[in-house]
């Protein structure tokens, strides 16, 4: 047994060597890779609430409940998938997340957000109080009363029972509670019932400070004397009169004015109000903090005025409410809720803010601006990822484009003439350069910029472009640094996006938009109509697009050159023809697969992937052809009794290269199946619940032992006079630990650096898997001779299980959010390193981007790379031989005497 | 007595079915306090010190053709739970963001006596060991084995002090005092040998073979002459003749000659 597994212990030694993984040195390296998280906006203007200057919480709009930084708007924690709840209530350290009618509570740790503790309650919940900061009080559906916090829940057992509708008050250690019909229901801070009593007042709206209003605006006090109860009437009240303390009350008068009232004489009484001028009152909000009271005015056009009402209630004197005017800058910001806080120099300070995050900070004391909110603009909301979103160089400057047409247009026919222009032009550029190392090397963030500048020459920087839901605009983020190149506003919402001679097409449901890539300015508008989907083709050097209407696909201009196309349904897959010089295709060919079969999926090879190495040298000095057919389909189809079939069809000619099919004895779960095709292989991965419940990744290599394909020049054609069938493939099973979601290789700017497949797996792992770990020819039945290390590329055992090797995950510690809802999209772009390619993934919650190096850094050297080491080294070298050079010549001296 | 077990089948069957079957677990020996490089390097990393959130635990009924997994979340203590459960497998799959474990697929089995029995049913094993199932339940919760932190990062290792630091000697380097020792007497072994080459005529001078091969030199020479006098003594004595020296002995050579 042990024995066994030394060489297994041997290949995955071997394996994990091999990987590209980033090292502790450049580790969170905001150079290599880039991380956003969004989180939209909260649900509405209640659903959020701010703690302190560094957490809000609240749920989103995304199902999420969130912490973030009021200030940085970095999000502190966050739990997924909160669609259960929609309400939350702070104690002490801990959130408690719930939602009426549900039977759910969860406790979580307010400044990390761990999940404490779940609560099931029998019967659904339909109110809560947070019971003196020490737990919830829960009223159920049937009336009865629980204490529930993280270390208990127990049962108020009362004489009554009761709904939602009643009302509380807190005061000195005990809580009174008191029923629609008027039942009053006292509890200690223990939670247990000190007193029960039946009063008269009925329809209660407010209560505070045993002062009770009724829903008829009756003012009632509650006198408590032992363990009796009285309810004296105290006044008639005026319409939405709020209680302020037991001898003050407020409301709003016509919308722009504000009262404050007192009792006399049995009667309300105003003894202050101020009449706001200009725009209408939208809320008034008394707003304790610490041991003062705040009357917070908000006006429609977003303004705000704070009245001081702490010395009226210690003294009594009206004149002494203190008038804050908030020196607010944000007119225009709409929907915002008011909070205070303490700063972290104890002053209160006035957070005003709305579910998008955005709004300022004021100095309570002077009203003075002390800092303006804005994270509405860094939050993007991609549009079906999956169809509309696109990786793209980033585009030259216009500057740079003027200088090479400059440069190109320069020459004259002087040969002699050019030469010293030419020269002149590189001396100029040398002196540049020298100046801007020099100046870079004084000021150290230049030093970095310079880095990102010649890199952004080798195209190590992509802009990627999707459609944003929250502006409402097609928007290019710099993958580099996660800014916003351009904004670009469309009017019909975009169905698929391409890049066609290096501008930015976007088809939408009746036009295609041509954008530049640089600015995103529309160059051109194009009606489609009829038109189901829009595809890239491209014709030798001339790239363009088709229309795919029901019936076939037509092209604006025609081609100098036949083109082949297929389009595909659930039942059959059908190929087209554009004839040279037509403008609408003809049917060729159609694939029915069986008739109990479905079809799932039909991808084609990417055209933008290449390779360079068309055989594998074996150690017989021969060589294995791989099957490198450019127009192989790959058709995946589902029987009636659920049997996964693989279809290659040659798309030219409509034959059937192959066909893979699974036995019947798998349940296979169909709605997890991802494919790729690729160089010369078919990967396909799926999870399967029997025989045995795992994650497989299939592995299908195609050869041409045959050398079947014709040829017409460099270039592999398919031909109807020539038989391409596939007459040499092999194929091997994997299990993967974890679930795959999404499917992409990688590629490079010639082709000439390894494979990679890269998994997207449910945990939000986004791993690098070597084609060569992937390989169908690893030998199964026999130990591995010599030849076998000479006839394919790092050859191991076959090994069934591809385990997760963590140092091949690509974005390291940074989990990325996903669902099965949500599988977003991979995108990979070559730089013009050929080791090197950016990586980037995007979906709603969260996008990516990193460079993936599947042959390592060949060609480049890295971050980590000791330059000051290696210079130091070459002088220190040259020191030694300085020194030693007169010690040697007098060896040299002395060696030429014989000592006898 | 064959009724009286479909009875008691039944009932438990009934009962299961009104208050459903479930059972509990627990991540152990999970470190609490966990050396992250994200906070040595000041970065920002969602949910860095929420590991339980990044867990992932789901139970798959494996008597179903349908793929509705359920999924618990884990608490603060690593713990997690199911309830509502029918007689039947499940295989629990568990998983971590950041902790591996020692086992992560346990193949669940409710029989009908509401007894939940979990056995390791790992990716690399080819079948279940029904025998080394272990009983759970809410109160026996099941057991899983944390193995190792999640390394992301690749550690580079291999510069001289870090080898240095990890070899057999790493206890010298690691203190100063004993480096100092070690490169003084590291220092007085190679010196002569240095000096050899730095400074032939110095390292003859000083070389202890060379002094103790002139010493024994000078002994013969003063043996020779010793003896040549007792001859010339005994010669003088008998033929009372004058003794001539002999410039051929090499011993008496002390003349360098260019080659």
């Amino acid at each position: 047994m042990k024995l066994s597994l030394i060489p297994v212990g041997i290949v995955l030694g071997l394996w994990s060597a091999l990987i590209n993984a980033v090292s502790y040195d450049n580790a969170f390296n905001v150079n290599k890779e880039l991380i956003h998280y969004n989180y939209y906006k909260f649900s509405h203007s209640n659903s959020f609430e701010v703690i302190d200057s560094s957490n809000i919480i609240g749920y989103n709009l995304l199902n999420q409940f969130i912490n973030i930084n009021v200030t940085s708007g970095d999000i502190n924690w966050l739990i997924q998938d909160t669609t259960e709840f929609n309400q939350f209530v702070i104690i002490g350290s801990n959130v408690y997340l719930y939602s009426d009618f549900s039977h759910t509570i969860n406790i979580v740790e307010l400044k990390t957000g761990i999940l404490i503790r779940s609560i099931e309650v029998i019967q659904p919940i339909t109110k809560v109080i947070n019971f003196f900061n020490k737990g919830l009080l829960v009223v159920q559906s049937d009336g009865t009363l629980h204490f529930i916090n993280d270390r208990r829940q127990s049962q108020i057992h009362l004489d009554y029972s009761i709904k939602s509708e009643f009302v509380y008050q807190q005061l000195n250690g005990f809580m009174y509670i008191i029923t629609y019909n008027g039942h009053l229901i006292k509890l200690n801070s223990n939670y247990q019932i000190v007193n029960q009593f039946d009063l008269s007042a009925n329809k209660l709206s407010q209560f505070k400070d045993f002062i009770l209003i009724t829903d008829s605006n009756q003012i009632y006090k509650l006198v408590e004397s032992g363990e009796t109860f009285d309810v004296k009437s105290i006044s008639s009240s005026f319409q939405n009169v709020k209680i302020i303390s037991p001898t003050y009350f407020y409301n709003t008068e016509s919308n722009n004015k504000v009262n404050i009232y007192t009792i006399k004489n049995n009667k309300l009484e105003s003894v202050w109000d101020n009449e706001f001028k200009g725009s209408e009152i939208t809320n008034v909000e008394l707003t304790p903090f610490a041991l003062s009271d705040y009357l917070i005015v908000t006006k429609a056009n977003g303004s705000k005025q704070v009245f001081d009402l702490t010395d009226l209630l210690i003294i009594d004197d009206p004149y002494s409410i203190k008038e804050i005017k908030v020196k607010s800058d944000l007119l225009s910001i709409p929907g915002t809720v008011d909070f205070i806080i303490s700063s972290s120099d104890d002053i209160p300070h006035l957070i005003t803010i709305n579910d998008a995050l955005d709004g300022a900070i004021y100095d309570i004391n002077d009203g003075s601006l002390v800092q303006t909110i804005v994270h509405s603009t860094s939050q993007f909301l991609p549009i079906d990822a999956s169809t509309v979103s696109l990786i793209v160089d980033k585009p030259s400057s216009k500057q740079a484009i003027n200088q090479v047409n400059h440069l190109l247009n320069e020459g004259t026919n002087i040969i002699l003439w050019n030469w010293v222009k030419r020269t002149y032009r590189h001396l100029g550029e040398l002196g540049k350069y020298f100046t801007s190392f020099v100046s870079s090397s004084s000021t150290p963030t230049g030093s970095e910029d310079d880095i990102g500048d010649l890199e952004d020459d080798f195209g190590f920087v992509k802009y990627v472009i999707f459609y944003d839901q929250i502006s409402k605009a097609l928007l290019a983020i710099n993958s580099k640094n996660g800014e916003v190149e351009w904004k670009s506003y469309t009017k019909d919402i975009p169905q698929k996006l391409l890049q066609i001679n290096g501008n930015i097409i976007v088809v939408s449901n009746d036009s295609v938009l041509e954008l530049d890539p640089l600015d995103g300015i529309v160059l051109s508008t194009k009606p489609i109509t009829g038109g189901k989907e829009v595809i890239k083709v491209q014709a030798g050097e001339e790239e363009s697009y088709i229309v795919e209407t029901e019936q076939s696909f037509e092209s604006i201009s025609s081609y100098t050159q036949d083109i082949y196309l297929f389009k595909s349904n659930e039942d059959k897959i059908e190929g087209h023809k554009l004839i040279k010089g037509s403008t609408k295709s003809i049917a060729t060919w159609n694939f029915i697969p069986q008739q109990d079969e479905t079809i799932i999926t039909a991808i084609a090879k990417d055209v933008e992937s290449s390779t360079v190495s068309v055989g594998i040298p074996l150690a017989n000095k021969s060589i294995l052809y791989k099957y490198l057919n450019p127009n192989v389909i790959a058709v995946v189809t589902k029987s009636h009794d659920q049997v996964l079939k693989i279809y290659l069809i040659d798309g030219i000619t409509g034959n059937l290269l192959s066909v893979f099919e699974h036995t019947n004895n798998e349940i296979i779960d169909f709605t997890s199946i991802n494919i790729i095709i690729d160089d010369n292989w078919v990967i396909y991965t799926y999870f399967i619940k029997s025989p045995r419940l795992e994650q497989r990744i299939n592995v299908i290599d195609l050869f041409d032992s045959n050398k079947s394909i014709k040829k017409s020049g460099n270039d592999l054609i398919s031909s109807f006079t020539h038989n391409s069938t596939i007459n040499s493939y092999s194929k091997k099973s994997f299990a993967f630990p974890e679930r795959i979601i999404n499917l992409s290789s990688t590629k490079s700017e010639y082709g000439i650096t390894l494979k990679s497949i890269l998994v997207l797996t449910e945990s939000g792992y986004l791993m690098e898997i070597p084609k060569y770990i992937l390989n169908s020819r690893r030998i199964d039945n026999r130990p591995l001779v010599p030849d076998d290390y000479i006839s394919d590329f790092k050859v191991s055992p076959y090994e069934p299980i591809i385990n997760l090797n963590t140092l091949a995950i690509l974005n390291h510690k940074h989990k990325l959010i996903l669902n099965q809802n949500e599988k977003g999209t991979i995108l990979i772009k070559p730089t013009h390193f050929e080791s090197t390619s950016v990586l980037c993934y995007l979906n709603k919650f969260n996008y990516y981007c990193g460079l993936v190096q599947p042959s390592k850094s060949f060609d480049t050297l890295g971050h980590g790379f000791e330059r000051v080491k290696l210079l130091g080294t070459i002088v220190a070298l040259f020191a030694v031989y300085i020194v030693t050079k007169p010690f040697v010549s007098k060896k040299r001296l002395n060696d030429q005497w014989l000592y006898s | 007595m064959r009724l009286s077990i479909y009875i008691t089948v039944l009932i438990v069957q009934l009962i299961s079915f009104v208050h459903g079957l479930g059972f509990s677990g627990k991540f152990k020996d999970i470190p609490d306090e966990i050396d992250e490089l994200f906070k040595t390097r000041n970065a920002k990393v969602l949910n860095g010190d929420n590991y339980q959130s990044k867990f992932n635990v789901q139970l798959y009924p494996l008597n179903t053709d349908k793929f509705d997994s359920l999924s618990s979340p884990v608490y603060r203590d690593y713990s997690f739970e199911f309830n509502g459960l029918k007689v039947g497998e499940y295989e629990l799959v568990v998983s971590s963001y950041d902790f591996f474990f020692e086992s992560d697929r346990f193949r669940i089995i409710i029989d009908d006596y509401e007894e939940i029995v979990a056995i390791k049913d790992s990716l690399t094993s080819s079948s279940l060991n029904r025998t080394s199932g272990v009983v759970i339940s809410p109160s026996n919760p099941l057991e899983i084995q944390f193995r190792q932190i999640k390394q992301f990062y690749e550690y580079s290792g291999g510069t001289i002090s870090e080898m240095l630091l990890s070899s057999p000697l790493g206890f010298i380097f690691k203190n100063q005092t004993y480096t100092m020792l070690f490169i003084v007497a590291i220092g007085l072994m190679i010196a002569p040998t240095a000096l050899q080459y730095i400074s032939p005529e110095l390292h003859e001078q000083y070389n202890p073979s060379t002094l103790a091969a002139e010493q024994a030199t000078k002994l013969q020479q003063a043996e020779k002459i010793r003896r040549i006098q007792q001859q010339q003594q005994q010669q003088q004595q008998t033929i009372k003749t004058q003794p001539v020296p002999n410039k051929a002995d090499p011993s008496n050579s002390d003349v360098r000659k260019r080659r």
